[in-house]
């Protein structure tokens, strides 16, 4: 289901309304019946690799917190393989066959059938919240949880299940077991969060869309400045996709009371590329802080394996985004951009000042990396990267694609929309009158100047 | 109070996601309101109707219907009724037409001369195989809006796909007999092979239940200001339509957007190579000697075009598929194409994707005429 079309609305209705009309200890019942709706509508049968992700986590769990010594690390590997593998057998095996198939086939070696599975919306993001409980209760940061229902609602919650945040269970457990009463503050923030999320993806993000998917599908076609155009409007579409996702996911699960962690922070107005990894999809990257970069070392070793275990994190998070080559050099690009910068801060070499420089400098090396990220192959990828960078031809073919009138408009909403998360970082508190009034402003401006094409959202295919 | 708003959510929420899952519901409603402004009698309307059928989308075209640009709402002009000549006398023909949308809604029994029973077969929805009357003469048209001739392929529909066990199964049921009055719209195999589960999970997991809201909740004529001003304010800002609808170069008229995208199969302006026509002509072909196979005395080609072909033809290279196809084939054609470019009238309606009542008036002509000679040759020749 998606959360820009009206069964989301519906659905959301019946949802909220029966969860404060219920008994409180029937709630995660209806919480969890819900969410197995909303991930069932994509697909029904896939709700069974869930529910197999789910047993095996929920038992390790309990088996890890029991063992000790290295039966405790037994378990925590049988649950890692039982998600990695789910992974590896839906997201990955076609990938890793077909580049087997490709190399074998220069050698006339054997090949290996691929399987063509549809892959499961949201698997990465489920899976990786999957894993997070189970090591953390081999760290001893959290309990074992005895509910199955509640453990099962940890890794279904609808609001987050299928692109995040990916949480993790210290912050949401408790929260799951705790009895809400109706907050009217709570849920007026959540709806006036959920009408930020539709704005930046309706009126922004698919807006963008119209221009971005176009050229990026025929680069072959386009103007250098068209393929430039394209290149900044697609960080837009995406931040706007993405966030625009999380804040909805964010304001849905506080009307229900539950408070999901944030999971972007005006990631454009980074001054480096470590501050941008800061600021974009939190959740993501400290995960892969905590479960990856840490246990391998992380910055306590020396300089080279520091470089090293960057480049293996960012392989691993540029393949956590899918199974294509493209990604891997989008990982590749910022794992490099990041050894760069953390060499540059060894070296001593610190530019003070020139902040708008430095922003400038690292925004654009940001898009430069969503080429990647964007074009269909890497092959297209390169092209785009050449044909921007030799400026030509200079001038603006695509105006069937977007009239000039509407290139404008959507950087002047750009802009807005920079302006406005600005201004809702400085004001702190806002007053329930404001919100509803600020809410249904947006709403007006979702109605008519929305695309309503119930494009899905970008992050969901990973 | 809280607690009250709470049931009232509640239930109106559920029932009204109850009703979109019914999708046979919504099937009605749809075909209620598309149907709505024909109605013209002065009959009280019953509670159904004051409630669910309140849309005036389609009064206007269905191309207003789906863009809600305020400058082309046009109302319908009503078709006429036709009174055919020679139906008190017995003639033993029978006329079929296999047709689209064109044709749909149209009292066709009327307009033809010289026929017992006239049959419309919508190719829209499925039916299986025809059970000519081998008593009388049978003849068919095979009447294809331009746009539709891309892709068609007689090997691909249930008239040569369900077999023989298939037809036994339902019985005489489904399966058009000679009179041409019964049909069933779904293929044997899935109505018997479908589960209770797959039949329980298709209505809770419906595809469609968001298009189903949207037609309970805001197809309505309450809502019609506001969706005009919504479309007016993209369109006068961005030149943007919805995706479904295009504006002719000229502005006078809406065009179906799919006869105009050259990234569509069916777009007027996309390139269509000797070996394509060649393929549709045979596939046409194929689907002439099937026909006659099975019983009909003769098989006439009908196309209409595309309204983008009479009247916006130089907006982007032209294909002509339909002049190549005609000349291409060696079926018998109702050719109206060279009339409707002559024609100096409007014969398509200008907010919808079809002709105008002068439009069809020109189609019903030329087929009368056409079919006058060609029964009047048959006669002979069975004569001799």
């Amino acid at each position: 289901m998606l959360f820009n079309s009206l069964l989301f609305l519906i659905f959301f209705l019946v949802v909220i309304s029966a969860y404060y009309l219920l008994a409180p200890k029937l709630r995660w019942v209806w919480l969890l019946l819900a969410s197995c709706y909303f991930y069932m509508y994509f697909k029904p049968v896939y709700i069974l690799i869930i529910l197999f992700t789910i047993v095996v986590d929920y038992i390790a769990g309990l088996l890890i917190e029991k063992a000790q010594g290295s039966n405790k690390k037994f378990f925590l590997l049988a649950s890692i393989v039982a998600n990695i593998g789910v992974l590896a057998v839906f997201k990955y095996f076609d990938f890793f066959a077909g580049n087997f198939n490709f190399l074998s086939h220069g050698f006339n070696g054997p090949q290996i059938p691929l399987l063509h599975i549809l892959l499961p919306i949201g698997l990465s993001f489920h899976t990786f919240q999957a894993m997070s409980y189970t090591i953390e209760v081999y760290r001893g940061n959290q309990k074992a949880e005895k509910h199955f229902g509640i453990y099962a609602l940890y890794v279904l919650f609808y609001p987050q299940m299928v692109a995040g945040p990916i949480e993790r269970p210290q912050h949401i457990l408790p929260q799951l077991h705790r009895i809400n009463k109706f907050n009217t503050t709570g849920f007026i923030t959540g709806i006036f969060l959920i009408m930020i999320g539709l704005f930046k993806k309706m009126v922004i993000a698919d807006r963008l869309g119209l221009f971005v998917d176009p050229v990026f599908n025929t680069p072959h076609g386009h103007s250098a400045f068209d393929l430039l155009v394209a290149v900044y409007f697609f960080a837009f579409q995406i931040y706007c996709d993405f966030s625009g996702y999380s804040d909805i996911a964010v304001g849905a699960a506080l009307t229900l009371g539950i408070e999901l962690m944030r999971n972007f922070n005006m990631p454009y107005l980074s001054k480096n590329i470590t501050e941008f990894w800061q600021r974009w999809h939190i959740s993501l990257s400290t995960w892969f802080r905590d479960y990856v970069y840490i246990p391998l070392g992380g910055s306590r070793v020396n300089s080279m394996v520091t470089c090293i275990n960057i480049l293996i994190v960012f392989i691993i998070s540029g393949l956590w985004h899918g199974a294509n080559w493209k990604y891997l050099v989008w990982g590749l690009v910022h794992g490099l951009l990041l050894i760069g910068y953390q060499l540059l801060k060894k070296l001593k070499v610190n530019v003070k000042g020139f902040s708008y420089l430095k922003w400038i400098l690292t925004f654009n090396l940001v898009c430069l990396a969503w080429i990647f990220f964007r074009a269909n192959t890497v092959t297209d990828g390169f092209f785009i990267l050449n044909k921007i960078f030799t400026l030509s031809p200079l001038h603006y073919t695509a105006a069937s694609i977007m009239p000039r009138n509407e290139i404008f408009y959507c950087i002047f909403i750009i802009l807005a929309l920079l302006a406005g998360e600005w201004y809702l970082q400085r004001k702190v508190q806002w007053s329930k009158r404001r919100m509803l009034l600020t809410t249904v402003i947006l709403f007006i401006a979702c109605y008519f100047l929305g695309i309503f094409n119930e494009a899905q959202f970008i992050y969901f295919q990973f | 109070m809280k607690k009250i708003t709470g049931i009232l959510v509640l239930v109106f929420s559920t029932i009204v996601l109850l009703m979109a899952m019914n999708q046979s519901f919504i099937n009605r409603i749809k075909q209620d309101r598309y149907f709505d402004h024909l109605n013209t009698d002065d009959t009280p309307r019953s509670l159904y109707q004051r409630v669910f059928v309140r849309s005036d989308r389609w009064a206007y075209g269905d191309l207003y219907g789906l863009c809600y640009l305020p400058q082309y709402r046009f109302k319908l002009e009503p078709f006429k009724k036709y009174n055919s000549i020679n139906r008190g006398n017995p003639q033993n023909r029978i006329l079929y037409i296999i047709g689209d949308s064109f044709l749909a809604d149209k009292t066709l029994t009327s307009a033809f001369d010289g026929f017992d029973n006239v049959v419309f077969l919508d190719r829209r929805f499925p039916f299986g195989p025809i059970l000519v009357d081998s008593t009388k003469q049978n003849f068919l048209i095979m009447e294809f809006a331009e746009r539709n001739l891309n892709g068609y392929d007689i090997n691909k529909t249930d008239e040569i796909r369900w077999t023989e066990n298939d037809i036994k199964t339902i019985g005489s049921r489904s399966v058009l007999r000679g009179s041409g009055a019964l049909l069933t719209p779904r293929s044997p195999n899935r109505a018997t092979r479908t589960s209770l589960i797959n039949r329980l999970g298709k209505i809770i997991f419906n595809k469609d239940l968001s298009r189903n809201l949207e037609l309970l909740l805001f197809d309505d004529k309450l809502f019609t200001p506001i969706k005009e001003l919504k479309a007016l304010l993209n369109y006068n800002l961005f030149g943007r339509v919805t995706k479904e609808v295009a504006v002719s170069t000229d502005k006078k008229r809406l065009l179906l957007n799919i006869t105009v995208d050259t990234s569509d199969i069916h777009s007027a302006f996309r390139y269509k190579s000797i070996q394509q026509i060649d393929t549709i002509t045979a596939n046409l072909k194929v689907a002439k000697n099937y026909y006659e196979a099975i019983g009909f005395k003769k098989v006439f080609l009908s196309i209409i075009p595309n309204p983008v072909s009479i009247y916006d033809e130089n907006r982007m290279p032209y294909n002509h598929l339909l002049e190549r196809v005609e000349h291409e084939t060696n079926m018998p054609i109702i050719s109206i194409y060279k009339t409707y470019k002559l024609d100096r009238h409007n014969l398509y309606f200008l907010s919808d994707a079809h002709w105008n009542p002068l439009g069809f008036d020109i189609w019903v002509a030329q087929v009368n005429k056409t079919l006058k000679s060609a029964t009047k040759k048959f006669t002979n020749s069975v004569n001799q």
